[in-house]
């Protein structure tokens, strides 16, 4: 089986790696495929409670390294979707508890079962960023449209390049179109001025985000939200499609219509802030 | 009135168009308000409703008053009560165990006239108390002087010496002809502190072999006041009682001075300075129990061989792994393995019991998908019929083990 392990990495913390990899990992699964997310954030796991599997967790990734149990004992399976497992992480270890060797030989194991492992990876650049891009075969950079995250997100391109891994892809996460439209913030073509690779995804800022994570259900399953159906264009594209990046401008309701009319902004006539 | 142009802006005049943008963009800009109130599907990020404008700004003096009063707030609510509602009741304390009076005084039968009473507790502030406790039944034999009891043994103490020829003499004589008595309750046997154990095993086994029928599933009660009873004596009773299908209890004060439960003068109110017998340690109760005052926190791992009893909280994150019971006299929001590795008969009790996930012996569970929230009453968590049970605890009910 042709298995590919993709790690979702980004250098800064908080900017949706962890979100990222659970609703990839979910639209994945949607989509008939073999997925197992895999939690490399030890000693600060959070992939577990955003997809609502906290409670069943009964062995972690630490346990298998160290031999305490079989993979499949630790491996979870998704309550709402059969094709979709996670591998928690410890919560009361830290990063240095696992090798990298321990993490190339897990992903062996893992590909041998899977159709995608999707690894999320912690914020930094020590130990724990090393086990997550060792066993590799595609990276995912997530980023916010904003000065620290490119910069982080730049350094971190420079590290899996020196790891010899393949070029990564941009996914550029929390973008607010009104902001971007006033001139307020980064749009895409600044962030790609920076950082030049190629684009995955483009997910707006959204409240359903937030309120999905508290459920425990990735937003992706709610088909109102923005963001859920930007996080399932990027699965379809992971999977080779070619899906046209979303509009994320454009207008929602006539009113948006009539507004722009009036104020176009200042993207439209030129001007820069 | 409008300011003047200059030549400069003149020539870089904007376009008619630009300029009616820009009268109407006020007018309009004041419609977007009203319409992003009332269309709320816009999917643009809302700024928050609650407007800082409207939050009444702080100044120094406000300050320094708050910080003047914090401390006192702070107080009241450093030891919150979840989940016990309404005034605490405090319980009294029955007035039998409540200290007799330090100072020995001779006490006659004419003490306790009324108009006595008044010219003794001139002399001594604490005869009320007294005379109370002797009202309740705890008759003292005319005269008598409250005299120190005899040192008890510490339940801990090392074993005892080989008892000596004399001692095993003077046991022989103490022992009763009738070791056992006969009572309301059943029968009665009454360790005084000479007495070698070895001895009185024999005895209580001659006198139950001279009629086995007639003790066959009765229950012995033991007056374990004077002589508190050893783990190993127990298990020596226990042994022999079997052979006659028989139960033994340890009986405490409160019945035994019920006068009428014994025979007469065989009783003795507890002696001054003292608050009553000490129930001795029963072979379930745990001795070695961690207690610990703080709040365990999301990746701390709290382990111990035996029972465990945390005042504070344990958070989401945390896991507390103990050999016996666990006890959180707090939120308990973590991970609880209770009964490591295999005892099923372990309980997990809580104030509020909403773990993660909650292990005993063997079997795991974790909270109902359903997503309610937990009730805010203490719960207890057990194994019933291989099923890991919550109840909720109610007031005076003991958990079964």
């Amino acid at each position: 089986m042709d298995s590919r392990v993709l790690t979702i990495t980004s250098g800064k913390g908080g900017v949706g790696k962890t979100t990222t990899a659970a609703n990839l990992s979910t639209a994945l699964a949607l989509m008939g495929r073999h997925v197992v997310a895999v939690d490399g954030d030890i000693g600060l796991r959070n992939l577990d409670a955003v997809m609502g599997l906290e409670s069943r967790i009964l062995y972690d990734l630490v346990d298998v390294v160290e031999g305490q149990c079989q993979l499949n004992q630790a491996l979870i399976k998704d309550k709402r979707l059969p094709e979709l497992y996670l591998l928690p992480a410890a919560q009361t270890r830290d990063k240095n508890a696992v090798s990298s060797l321990q993490m190339e030989q897990l992903c062996h194991q893992l590909r041998g079962q899977f159709e995608f492992v999707v690894i999320d990876c912690p914020a930094g650049i020590e130990q724990g960023f090393r086990n997550a891009i060792v066993g590799a075969d595609e990276v995912i950079i997530v980023t916010n449209p904003e000065m620290s995250s490119v910069r982080d997100a730049d350094r971190i391109i420079g590290l899996i390049e020196a790891a010899g891994k393949p070029e990564p892809l941009l996914m550029i996460n929390r973008l607010r179109p009104d902001m971007i439209r006033r001139g307020d913030m980064m749009d895409v073509a600044d962030v790609l001025e920076v950082l030049n690779i190629g684009l995955i995804g483009l997910v707006p800022e959204d409240e359903a985000v937030i309120i999905a994570t508290n459920k425990g259900e990735p937003v992706v399953m709610d088909p109102k939200s923005r963001a859920g159906a930007a996080f399932a264009s990027a699965a379809r594209r992971v999977l080779g499609e070619d899906v046209p990046l979303e509009e994320l401008d454009a207008p929602q309701n006539l009113l948006d219509r009539l507004r722009r009319l009036i104020s176009p902004g200042a993207r439209a006539t030129g001007k820069r802030a | 009135m409008k300011p003047e142009p200059t030549r400069v802006s003149q020539l870089e005049a904007p376009p008619p168009l630009e300029r009616l943008r820009e009268r109407v963009r006020g007018v309009i800009s004041r419609l977007g308000e009203w319409s992003r109130r009332v269309f709320p599907h816009d999917q643009e990020a809302k700024p928050a409703r609650r407007a800082p404008e409207r939050a009444p700004s702080i100044d120094a003096s406000m300050l320094a008053d708050r910080l003047g009063e914090a401390p006192r707030q702070w107080e009241r609510e450093a030891r919150p009560t979840p989940g016990i509602t309404g005034p605490v009741r405090r319980v009294t304390p029955a007035l039998r165990s409540q200290p007799l009076s330090t100072q020995r005084q001779p006490l006659s039968h004419t003490d306790r006239s009324p108009v006595e009473r008044r010219s003794l507790s001139a002399a001594s502030a604490h005869s009320e108390p007294r005379q109370v406790s002797a009202d309740h039944g705890a008759p003292v034999g005319p005269g008598e002087q409250a005299t120190d009891p005899p040192a008890w043994p510490s339940p801990q103490a090392e074993p005892p010496a080989e008892p000596t020829p004399e001692q095993l003499e003077a046991t022989r004589r103490a022992l009763p002809r009738k070791l056992l008595k006969g009572t309301r309750n059943g029968m009665l046997l009454t360790l005084e502190p000479g007495y070698v154990w070895a001895q009185v095993l024999e005895a209580l086994e001659a006198r139950l072999a001279e009629s086995p029928k007639f003790f066959q599933g009765a229950v012995l009660s033991l007056d374990t006041r004077r002589r508190p009873l050893q783990p190993p004596e127990v298990e020596d009773l226990e042994r022999l009682l079997a052979a006659y299908a028989m139960t033994f209890k340890e009986v405490g004060s409160d019945e035994l001075n019920d006068p009428r439960a014994l025979p007469s003068g065989a009783t003795r109110p507890p002696a001054s300075g003292e608050t009553g017998p000490t129930l001795s340690i029963r072979p379930g109760d745990v001795t070695n129990t961690l207690f610990t005052r703080r709040t365990i926190r999301s990746g701390q791992r709290l382990r111990y061989e035996s029972s465990v009893v945390i005042m504070g909280d344990v958070n989401s994150g945390a896991e507390v792994i103990a050999g016996g019971d666990v006890v959180v006299w707090g939120a308990l929001r973590g991970t609880v393995h209770a009964g490591y590795p295999d005892n099923q008969g372990a309980v997990v009790c809580a104030l509020v019991l909403a773990p993660v996930q909650l292990r005993i012996g063997a079997l795991a569970s974790r909270p109902p998908d359903d997503g309610a929230l937990p009730p805010e009453t203490p719960e207890v968590a057990s194994v019933k019929n291989g099923q890991i049970v919550v109840e909720s605890w109610n007031a005076g009910r003991a958990s079964r083990r």
